[in-house]
C-alpha cells in the first residue's frame, strides 16, 4: 500500500481525537485573537442600538440544550442590552425545552447586570413560556396573546402581570427578536410578525442556517442576524461584556483551521493519487 | 373599508393564480392528460444502486431523515419519499436485494411497513418481506447510535437518504462513506443541500425530490400539482425581471406592496 | 356513521372549511364574529398539539412495552427507558421546577442532547478527509466556494488572508442568496401545492392513508 493510500486511509479516531484536543484547549485556557465583525452582526447590533429606549420588544427564545452553547450567550447578551435601554421584554417559546432555556438565558443575563438596572419579573421582563402549535401558535399569539396563554412560565396569570396590561397582540411590540437556534423557525417569524404585522426584526439562528436567511436579509425583512457561536461572540465584543462565547469562538479558530487543513490535503493527496493511476 | 387588507393584495393575487393552476392541471389530470415529467437520472441510479447491492449481497438501506406527518414542511418531502420506497422496495423485492428502512416516527412507521410490505406482495415474494426486521421503529435519539453502528455490522453496499433531512444527514452520510456504500441523497432543507450533494455519490435537490416521487408513482395528483407549481414560478421569474428592471431603473415599487 | 366519513371525509371537510376560513381573514377584513371564530380555532390547535406530545409519549411506552413482552432484540433497553420514563414523569408532575426534576435535566437530558448534536462537528471533519473530494468542476466550485466562506467565518480567517471577508460576504449575499432564494420560493409553491392537495381531498398521507398507485417500471 502506498504511502498516500496509508495516509488517506488514516484511523478516522486520530482526526477525532486532534479536534478534541484543538476545541478543548482553547476553550479551558481562552486565547483572544483578533476578530473582524461580520456585516450581518453589524446589521443585528445596530438594529438592537436603534430600538428607543423604553419600548417593548418580542422574543422568541428557540435555543435548546444541543444549540444553547453557541447561541444562548447572544440571547444573554442581547436581553442584557435590551434591558439596560430600559426596554420592556415578553418572551415566548415554540418549544418546552426551549421555554427552559429561555429562563436560563434570563437569569444568566439578569446576573449580570450593572447594580441600579431594573430587571422585575411581570414589571421589566414577562416569559410567557411555551406555546404550542409551531407557526399556528405563533399566528395566535400575534392575533391575540390571552387566546394562546393564560398564564406565564412560572404561573402567574398574564392579567396579573403589570407589563401585559396593555398588551394584546403584535402591535403592541416595537420590535421582534427571533433566537430560533437549530428550529428552523425564523421564517414563522417573517410570515407571521413581519410580514402581517410589519414588526422589524433581527435574530440568531446556527452558523450552517445563516444563508438560509440571508434572503430575508436582502430583502430587508430581517434586519441582519447574528450567526452560531461566531455571531454571539461579536455581540459580546460589541457590547463589551465578555462572555463564554467569546472563548468557544476562539477555539472555532483552531477546528476550522483544522478542517480546512484536511480539506486541503485530502484532495492533494487525491490528486497524487489519480496521477499516479492508483485507486 | 377596504375590500382587501392593506399590503396583501400582491399576495393575494400570486396566491389565485398559483391555486388556479393547480387546480386547472388536476382537473386535466384527471381527465387522462397527465402532465409529462421528464425522467431524472436518480430513477436510473436506484437501479444501479440496488444492483450494486444484489451483486456484492450486501443490504440496501433506505432513510427518511427528520419525520414529522403534522408540519408541512416536512410532510412534502416525505411524502415524496414514501413514494421514491415504493418505487424502490419494488425494485429491491423485483432483484433479491437485502433491504431495510428504519423510521423515527410512528405513523410514518406504519405507512413505510404498508409500503414496502405491499411492494414484496406485488412482485411476488411476500416471503422475502421481514415483518420484523424489513421495516423498524427506532426512536429519533436512539436510532442515531443503531444506524452507525449497523452499518458497519452489515457493511452496508447502497443507501438512499431521501426526505426532510436535518444535522444527522451529515453523520449518517459520511458514516455510509466510509463504509464504502453507494448512496443517493436528496432533501429540501436548503441548508443540508451541501452536505448532501458533497457527500453522496448522486443527489436530487430541492424539489427534484418531488419530481422524482411523482414520477415513479406516475401519481396523477402529484405530477399535476407540481405542473401548476411550475406557472408559479414563472410568475416568479417575471415579478423578479420586472422588479429588477424597475429598480435598475431608479423606479421606486413599493407601492405594489403597500397595495 | 361510516368508517370512511369519520376517518377520511370529516377530517378532509374540516382542513378544508377551517383552512380557507384562515386564508380569508390574512386576506380581506372580516366581521369581528369571524374573527372571533378563527381566535378560538387557534386556540383548538395549540390544545391539539399539546395532546399530541402525550399521544407521542404513549404511543412509544407502548412500542416498548411491546419489545419486552415480546423479546425483540435488545429488548433489555427498553426497560432503561421505561424506568427513565417513570422517574423523570413523576418528579415532573409532581413539581417540574423541583431540584430533582431539574437535577435530572441538567446533569443528564441536555448534556446527552448537547453531545448528540456534537457528533456532527466530529463527522464532518472526517468527512472533510475522506469525502470531500474536487471529482469534477461541480464539486471543486463547491469546495473552494465553502474553503473561502469558511476562511471568512472563523474569527482569523481576515488575519490570515483579509480579501476572504469581502469576498465571502458577497458569496453569501449575491450568489449564495440568490440560489437559497429560489429555493426558498420552490419549496414554498410545494407547500402551497400540498395545502391544495390536502383540502381537494387528494393527499391522505397525513391522516395515515395511502392509495394503491401503479408505479412506473
Amino acid at each position: 500500500m502506498s504511502i498516500v493510500k496509508k495516509i488517506l486511509d488514516l484511523d478516522q479516531r486520530v482526526i477525532y481525537l486532534i479536534l478534541f484536543v484543538l476545541l478543548a484547549y482553547p476553550i479551558l485556557n481562552p486565547v483572544i485573537l483578533p476578530m473582524a465583525i461580520q456585516d450581518y452582526s453589524k446589521q443585528a447590533f445596530n438594529f438592537a442600538d436603534s430600538i428607543p429606549d423604553g419600548s417593548v420588544v418580542l422574543i422568541e427564545g428557540g435555543n435548546s440544550a444541543a444549540t444553547h452553547p453557541q447561541c444562548g450567550p447572544g440571547l444573554t447578551a442581547n436581553i442584557y442590552h435590551l434591558l439596560t435601554k430600559n426596554c420592556k421584554l415578553v418572551f415566548f417559546s415554540i418549544g418546552a425545552e426551549q421555554a427552559f432555556w429561555t429562563n436560563r438565558e434570563i437569569q444568566d443575563a439578569i446576573n449580570k447586570l450593572p447594580a441600579g438596572v431594573p430587571a422585575e419579573n411581570g414589571v421589566n421582563w414577562v416569559h410567557l413560556g411555551y406555546i404550542s402549535g409551531g407557526e399556528s401558535g405563533v399566528a395566535a399569539l400575534a392575533a391575540n396573546i390571552r387566546s394562546a396563554i393564560s398564564k406565564d412560565y412560572y404561573g402567574t396569570l398574564i392579567d396579573d402581570l403589570p407589563l401585559m396590561k396593555d398588551i394584546n397582540d403584535a402591535k403592541a411590540f416595537s420590535a421582534v427578536f427571533w433566537w430560533g437556534g437549530s428550529e428552523g423557525s425564523i421564517p414563522y417569524g417573517v410570515r407571521q410578525l413581519v410580514g402581517p404585522y410589519n414588526l422589524p426584526m433581527s435574530g440568531s439562528c446556527t452558523t450552517n442556517e445563516v444563508p438560509n436567511y440571508s434572503p430575508y436579509i436582502s430583502s430587508g425583512q430581517m434586519k441582519g442576524i447574528f450567526g452560531g457561536v461566531r455571531g454571539s461572540a461579536e455581540y459580546e465584543y460589541l457590547l463589551r461584556v465578555p462572555g463564554p462565547a467569546l472563548g468557544q469562538a476562539m477555539a472555532t479558530n483552531f477546528g476550522g483551521l483544522f478542517w480546512l487543513v484536511l480539506v486541503v490535503v485530502g484532495n492533494v493527496l487525491y490528486f497524487i493519487q489519480r496521477g499516479r493511476g492508483e485507486k | 373599508m377596504a375590500l382587501i387588507i392593506a399590503g396583501r393584495m400582491l399576495a393575494l393575487v400570486a396566491l389565485l393564480i398559483i391555486v388556479a393552476a393547480i387546480l386547472f392541471y388536476m382537473q386535466r389530470a384527471f381527465s387522462g392528460k397527465i402532465p409529462s415529467l421528464r425522467r431524472l437520472s436518480a430513477v436510473d441510479v436506484i437501479a444501479e444502486i440496488l444492483g450494486r447491492c444484489v451483486e456484492m449481497g450486501k443490504p440496501a438501506w433506505y432513510l427518511f431523515g427528520s419525520v414529522d406527518m403534522t408540519t408541512p414542511s416536512i410532510l412534502a418531502p416525505t411524502v415524496a419519499a414514501f413514494q421514491t420506497l415504493a418505487y424502490t422496495a419494488r425494485m429491491a423485492a423485483r432483484l433479491g436485494a437485502k433491504f431495510f428502512v428504519p423510521v423515527n416516527q410512528g405513523l410514518a412507521y406504519t405507512m413505510a411497513n404498508d409500503i414496502v410490505q405491499e411492494a414484496y406482495r406485488a412482485e411476488g415474494k411476500p416471503e422475502a418481506f421481514d415483518p420484523l426486521g424489513t421495516v423498524m421503529y427506532l426512536p429519533s435519539g436512539a436510532d442515531r447510535m443503531y444506524i452507525i453502528n449497523h452499518m458497519w455490522e452489515e457493511q452496508v453496499a447502497g443507501a438512499f437518504f431521501l426526505g426532510s433531512w436535518y444535522h444527522e444527514a451529515v453523520i449518517y452520510t459520511e458514516n455510509a462513506a466510509r463504509v464504502g456504500a453507494l448512496m443517493l441523497g436528496g432533501t429540501d432543507t436548503t441548508h443540508n443541500i451541501p452536505f448532501l450533494v458533497a457527500i453522496c455519490d448522486y443527489s436530487v435537490i430541492g424539489e427534484e425530490l418531488y419530481a422524482l416521487g411523482a414520477y415513479v408513482s406516475q401519481d396523477p395528483t402529484q405530477s399535476s400539482s407540481l405542473a401548476g407549481q411550475d406557472i408559479g414560478k414563472y410568475f416568479a421569474i417575471i415579478l423578479i425581471l420586472i422588479g429588477a428592471i424597475l429598480a435598475t431603473a431608479g423606479a421606486s415599487i413599493i407601492w405594489l406592496f403597500k397595495m | 356513521m361510516s368508517s370512511r366519513l369519520v376517518k377520511i371525509s370529516l377530517p378532509i371537510w374540516l382542513t378544508s372549511i377551517f383552512g380557507v376560513l384562515m386564508i380569508i381573514e390574512f386576506f380581506f377584513p372580516m366581521p369581528a364574529e369571524i374573527t372571533a371564530t378563527n381566535t378560538t380555532l387557534r386556540s383548538f390547535v395549540l390544545i391539539v398539539s399539546a395532546a399530541a406530545l402525550i399521544l407521542g409519549t404513549v404511543i412509544l411506552t407502548i412500542a416498548h412495552v411491546r419489545r419486552i413482552s415480546t423479546r425483540k432484540p435488545e429488548w433489555y433497553y427498553s426497560i432503561i427507558y421505561l424506568i427513565a420514563f417513570a422517574t423523570t414523569a413523576v418528579l415532573g408532575l409532581s413539581s417540574v421546577r423541583e431540584t430533582n426534576f431539574l437535577w435530572i435535566y441538567n446533569n443528564m437530558t441536555s448534556p446527552i442532547g448537547a453531545a448528540l448534536y456534537s457528533l456532527t462537528a466530529f463527522y464532518i471533519t472526517s468527512a472533510a478527509y475522506r469525502v470531500f473530494r474536487a471529482r469534477n468542476w461541480n464539486a471543486a466550485v463547491l469546495l473552494i466556494t465553502g474553503f473561502i466562506v469558511l476562511m471568512m467565518l472563523i474569527p482569523v480567517g481576515a488575519a490570515i488572508f483579509p480579501p476572504v471577508v469581502p469576498i465571502g460576504e458577497w458569496i453569501r449575499s449575491f450568489p449564495s442568496s440568490a440560489g437559497f432564494r429560489g429555493m426558498i420560493i420552490g419549496t414554498s409553491l410545494g407547500t402551497v401545492g400540498l395545502g391544495v392537495r390536502i383540502y381537494t381531498g387528494r393527499q391522505k398521507e397525513h391522516l395515515g392513508i395511502r392509495e394503491e398507485r401503479k408505479e412506473v417500471s
